[in-house]
């Protein structure tokens, strides 16, 4: 069972691999100034040379041959060149990519930590100001545009993984509260208590536990959320990640770098999505 | 509880209902430039003060919430349709079309979708004009927004096709589509309805993500993300403290939207 779930998660790979591919080749291939170039007004060029320009764009306008050649570059590492930068996108990547990849990983972290803390005083102890309080700082965050909160912590001089944890946590605490308050309901819950077993067992035994595999996969799906909220905070921080990268593509319309990133954090998304559902499968596998 | 949500009830169709008489309420137009009065302070003139080309931010504030209120609804409305037609097919057909549906929703929600966002507005012209620019921002957000909807969708539409009248229509002889268009959707309704105004904060707040980052609605239009902009400074702010105007507006009305929201759940 866990083999057939990682074959699919790698099957699902290959295919957005290939699907993201040919999205990003087409929409390189139709963005508007494609095949625009400078050497075409360059007085220095004959008209031979000119002419053998225009041939060779000509190629690269079909867009089937323009696909292959996109993705044979792809699986030779070759993710082509960033216009603006002027610099490779595999370098660029290679540079920026841990920094993110630290924030995102650091911002998780502490709002899960967060969630699972504020969550859990209001499910074992059912006093109303333990679940409002944090429900309404929870409620709070959500309304605050992700680019606000990092543009407050930019101007406070605060770190942009600490903004990080505050745009992820209540979409984590959210759904861990609602699981925990359904798993804490449960008859078990209760006779357990009438047991007189102790509290902290109670909740990591028969809290916690059975609502283990729904963690998981909403760990898996936070991963998403916190690479979206990356972009509004890295650009706005000043932050140099994968995320003020992508900003920087998209204000200078260097389609090929934003594409490749896109595709590169969608690769990392979908793999973390695939590990949280072979976890599922082998927390099931084991309570069967 | 209930008096909290009545408020935010109140709240929000008022600032519908001014957003939506802008013409009326605003003092000028939103790019009606005072070029003798820039940067001014909030007077009986000017509510909320004037911005660097002299324009009446109280104005622009009306006419940006307009634009965000209203094209959000639009995106939602959108979104839901899409949702609708993705998550009723594959949840009616079944077998192949329901896999391919839901593979094609899953792949959407997975993917970190600011980031597709930004690679689909980048693609389109940056110098469009402002009702263009307007246009694309929303649509995109529509276009893209529609994935988690299409999940509920498809779960309501498995309850409804075991429905007897659902099965009689069947056996009258209804084809898929009549039976879709005609006898399952009508019956979603509820659920459609919550993933509409569960969509509209959502691209509120998106939508003012893209407007800070430069990427959303263009100048001269104004929106609520676009008007954040000028809270790029410290001693801006410090300055000329009423520029939080909109930030307090965008945050007041997303808030009024989930205790709405959050009151409407728990009877569905």
């Amino acid at each position: 069972m866990t083999f057939r779930v990682v074959v699919h998660h790698l099957c699902l790979l290959l295919f957005t691999l290939l699907i993201c591919g040919l999205l990003g080749a087409t929409l390189v291939r139709y963005a508007p100034g494609f095949g625009a170039e400078e050497r075409d007004l360059d007085a220095r060029y004959s008209a031979e040379s000119r002419t053998a320009f225009r041939l060779e764009r000509e190629r690269e306008e079909r867009i089937v041959p323009f696909y292959v050649q996109h993705l044979f570059g792809l699986l030779h590492g070759e993710f082509g060149r960033s216009r603006i930068f002027d610099q490779p996108v595999r370098e660029l990547l290679a540079d920026r990519l841990p920094v993110t990849m630290r924030a995102v990983s650091l911002g998780l972290l502490t709002a899960w930590s967060a969630s699972l803390l504020l969550a859990l005083p209001g499910v074992s102890r059912r006093r109303a100001w333990c679940d409002m309080a944090p429900s309404v700082l929870a409620g709070t965050l959500l309304s605050v545009p992700a680019a606000l909160l990092g543009l407050a912590f930019f101007l406070m001089e605060w770190p942009a993984w600490a903004a990080l944890t505050l745009v992820v946590f209540p979409r984590i605490f959210r759904y861990v509260r609602n699981l925990l308050e359904q798993s804490a309901a449960a008859p078990a819950v209760l006779q357990a208590r009438a047991a007189g077993l102790r509290e902290g067992r109670i909740l990591l035994l028969y809290v916690i536990l059975p609502v283990l595999p729904e963690l998981l996969a909403v760990a898996g799906v936070s991963a998403g959320q916190a690479f979206s909220a990356a972009i509004p905070l890295e650009a706005l921080c000043g932050v140099a990640g994968v995320g003020s990268l992508a900003w920087q593509a998209a204000l200078g319309r260097d389609l090929p770098l934003l594409i490749n990133v896109t595709m590169m954090v969608a690769l990392i998304v979908l793999a973390a999505n695939a590990i949280a559902e072979i976890a599922v499968t082998a927390v099931h596998r084991r309570a069967a | 509880m209930k008096i909290v949500r009545t408020l935010a009830w109140v709240l929000l169709a008022s600032i519908f209902g001014a957003s939506a008489g802008a013409e009326l309420l605003a003092l000028a137009d939103y790019s009606q430039q005072f070029r003798e009065s820039p940067n001014r302070a909030p007077s009986a003139q000017f509510p909320l003060g004037t911005d660097d080309l002299g324009r009446d931010r109280f104005s622009r504030l009306l006419y940006g919430s307009r634009v965000s209120l209203f094209l959000a609804a639009a995106a939602a409305a959108l979104a839901t349709l899409i949702a609708a037609a993705v998550g009723a097919t594959g949840g009616y057909l079944g077998g192949v079309w329901e896999k391919t549906a839901m593979s094609g929703t899953d792949l959407v929600l997975s993917l970190p979708w600011l980031f597709l966002l930004l690679a689909a507005r980048a693609a389109l012209p940056l110098n469009a004009p402002p009702l263009a620019s307007m246009s694309i921002t929303f649509f995109l957000l529509g276009l893209l927004g529609w994935a988690a909807g299409a999940r509920v969708v498809r779960a309501a539409t498995r309850a409804v096709k075991e429905s007897e009248y659902v099965l009689q229509a069947r056996a009258s002889g209804c084809g898929p589509f009549r039976i879709i268009v005609a006898h399952v959707l009508p019956n979603l309704k509820p659920v459609l309805i919550a993933q509409f105004w569960l969509s509209i904060p959502t691209f509120i707040l998106s939508e003012a993500n893209l407007g800070l980052l430069g990427l959303g609605v263009s100048e001269p239009m104004p929106s609520l993300g676009t008007m954040l902009r000028e809270m790029e400074s410290v001693s801006r702010i410090a300055s000329y403290p009423w520029i939080v105007a909109p930030a307090l507006l965008l945050l007041l009305v997303v808030s009024c939207f989930q205790v709405v929201l959050r009151g409407e759940q728990r009877p569905l």
